[in-house]
């Protein structure tokens, strides 16, 4: 596997993001205020992100871990800790 | 208030002799004997706000606590039953000075924080009738509701005042008061709490009759604009009656619904039906978290829970592990509600959480629970259950020439109840056309299509209509598909529910685009992001399809059903009816 920066790995979060919230891109998004708060994710919304991101990225995302990923930073350092495990 | 009664007496009638009609559960059950159970206002008369507060106090129970808050970042607040029938006679003695009182609405649109409890309350005790909204309802769905309900006070917080309703203010010339929770004073609107500040904390009883509008509560149909079901105050029969028999719920105990008082559930189980039994009602103002929500259930020793289907299926998807080590020997009765659960989930709940989950059915337009695997019955999963007493359920056909005929066992048809239920709408706001549509002979016509076994348990079918259920909430294609064709790129669109593992259905939109315009993945985007801004997560598409045409009827109504069918892959059915679908 090979490993991505955490600049990569932002822009995947964002892509992925964006398709589950389209007018996510409209926004400036705050790295440490919640996705929920800043773009009304629901839960549903929220799920669609983890699911789409672990297909994305190829990872397990736990789902007592979800509330480590609700915001931009939190997903960035989630990720990349999870990434750097598997490779 | 007699002609509501239903008294069950084995004696036979048209009811009785009828074997297509399930037989009530206990024959001796009267709604007078359930009516008399209530205190009623000292001056006569009944309040649903008095049976859930002040009569606790009257009784002694002024110190238990009724309102237990948890707040998202680890705040918790208690409220006693005397001190919520302070501040809720606070608000309604502020809401009096608004000049606001017997039939106003008052609009609630605001998360799941105290102020929402103190305003249902109080707004019932000033005899104005409460309407709450969701707050994931986007500045569409907001400004429709506030537009329909003709509201007089809205009780908001700034962040939703400013993203849903600011811009729009100048259309809605009736909302004379917006409170904020968290705000000041300001040119366009009060502070919630300096209202409450400037007003004593007594009140003489209400003065509302049993009959007097309490709730105002928004559904959605296949056509046309929400539509607002009307309750009265002797609703309160029904949601303190079915609180103890069906959620078993007794003085003392501690009551957890997880829905949201911006639906119905919210309020007549999140609100009503514990406090007028005297129960501690706990609020978590979070969103779902699994590991949250163990935590909460084994910490404040949860004997009761009222839960949903989505959150029991994200519940299983998280597996057994995050229940382990968990403590939910509190845990006495399980319940469920929103939407058919099926027999994995109520079977799980046996497995992981030492309950089985009862399943409840009833409708924004039944106020309470009607259909129920009741505790005092072996749960049969994946069914219904059966009509709780006082409540008579039939499965019937509407025959073309009006009228209903009923249908034996397992026979598939439309789950219809016999009118008298104390909780049963009273109207539809301002559209007494489609509220006489629900009732033929008699009979309310619940829309929801099921079956009853040979031993009297329903079972869920399907809606005989295009409303959709995502993640509990009915969603009416008429908002979706509207906003939609507000697009300049589109000029056809259908909505449907697909099946989510989760959410149940999620919304799908088909799209059909003007002339000029290229289907691609950009615009796909962009719509769905144009829906969102103005609908809300809760109604807007999660998913959107372009088609070249949409299947319609020669008059031009879009076939919902055959874009289901294309969906699910399914045979289209005969199409030969198409053309003479009109209805």
């Amino acid at each position: 596997m090979t490993t991505m920066n955490k600049e990569q790995i932002r822009e995947t979060v964002l892509r992925v993001l964006e398709d589950v919230v389209p007018n996510a891109a409209n926004q400036a998004l705050e790295p440490n205020i919640s996705f929920h708060d800043q773009l009304e994710l629901d839960s549903i919304d929220f799920l669609r992100l983890m699911m789409n991101l672990e297909k994305e990225l190829n990872v397990t995302i736990f789902d007592f871990d979800y509330p480590k990923l609700s915001t931009l930073n939190g997903c960035e350092n989630y990720l990349s800790e999870r990434l750097t495990l598997a490779a | 208030m007699d002609k509501t009664t239903i008294n069950h007496s084995p004696s036979p009638g048209a009811l009785a002799s009828d074997p297509k009609v399930a037989e009530p559960v206990r024959t001796e059950f009267s709604w007078a004997a359930a009516r008399a159970e209530l205190d009623g206002l000292p001056g006569g008369g009944l309040n649903i706000a008095w049976e859930a507060v002040d009569r606790q106090v009257r009784a002694g129970r002024g110190e238990a606590t009724a309102l237990r808050w948890l707040g998202k970042t680890g705040e918790r607040r208690e409220f006693s039953y005397a001190e919520l029938a302070r501040l809720s006679d606070r608000f309604a003695n502020g809401l009096e000075r608004l000049g606001v009182g017997r039939g106003d609405r008052v609009c609630a649109l605001i998360g799941r924080v105290p102020d929402l409890y103190i305003t249902a309350l109080g707004t019932l005790k000033a005899g104005a009738v409460f309407c709450p909204l969701f707050s994931a309802f986007g500045p569409e769905p907001v400004r429709v509701r506030l537009a329909r309900s003709r509201a007089r006070v809205l009780v908001t917080t700034t962040l939703l005042y400013e993203r849903k309703v600011r811009a729009q203010r100048a259309g809605l010339p009736d909302l004379a008061h917006v409170l904020l929770a968290d705000g000041e004073d300001g040119a366009d609107v009060r502070a919630f709490q300096g209202l409450l500040d400037a007003e004593p904390d007594d009140r003489a009883p209400p003065r509302t009759t049993a009959e007097d509008w309490a709730l105002l509560h928004f559904t959605s149909g296949t056509t046309g604009l929400p539509k607002g079901a009307i309750h009265v105050h002797d609703a309160v029969t029904a949601h303190r009656l079915t609180g103890r028999s069906i959620l078993d719920l007794r003085p003392g105990d501690v009551f957890w619904c997880t829905a949201d008082p911006g639906w119905v559930t919210g309020v007549s189980y999140g609100i009503i039906a514990p406090l007028t039994n005297g129960a501690t009602l706990v609020v978590d103002e979070a969103e779902f978290d699994v590991r949250r929500w163990y935590a909460i259930l084994e910490r404040e020793r949860v004997n009761v829970w009222y839960t949903a289907p989505t959150a029991i299926r994200l519940l299983m998807k998280a597996g057994p592990e995050p229940a382990r080590g968990h403590d939910l020997s509190a845990l006495r009765l399980a319940a469920s509600v929103g939407e058919p659960l099926h027999a994995e989930g109520v079977l799980w709940g046996e497995e992981h959480l030492g309950q089985p989950f009862h399943d409840t059915w009833w409708q924004t337009e039944t106020g309470a629970i009607m259909i129920a695997n009741d505790p005092g019955h072996p749960v049969r999963p994946g069914s219904m259950g059966q009509p709780l007493p006082g409540i008579e359920a039939a499965i019937v056909r509407r025959r073309p020439e009006g009228g209903v005929e009923f249908l034996a066992s397992d026979e598939e048809g439309e789950l219809a109840l016999r009118v008298g239920w104390p909780s049963m709408f009273r109207g539809y706001l301002d559209d007494e056309e489609r509220y006489r549509a629900c009732f033929a002979d008699g009979w309310y016509l619940s829309g929801d299509l099921a079956r009853r076994d040979a031993d009297g348990y329903f079972w869920f079918v399907g809606r005989s209509d295009d409303v959709i259920k995502t993640a509990g909430h009915l969603i009416g294609p008429f908002e979706v598909e509207s906003v939609l064709l507000e697009h300049p790129a589109v000029a056809e669109a259908g909505m449907i529910g697909k099946p989510d593992d989760y959410a149940g259905q999620i919304v799908k939109a088909f799209v059909a685009l003007k002339p000029d315009y290229v289907a691609s993945d950009a615009l796909r985007k962009e719509l769905i992001g144009f829906a969102r801004t103005r609908l809300g997560p809760a109604v807007a598409p999660r998913e959107l399809e372009f088609m070249t045409d949409l299947p319609k009827t020669r008059s031009g109504k879009i076939l919902r059903r055959l874009l289901r069918a294309r969906e699910l892959g399914l045979p289209p059915g005969d199409l030969s009816t198409v053309e003479g679908e009109e209805t």
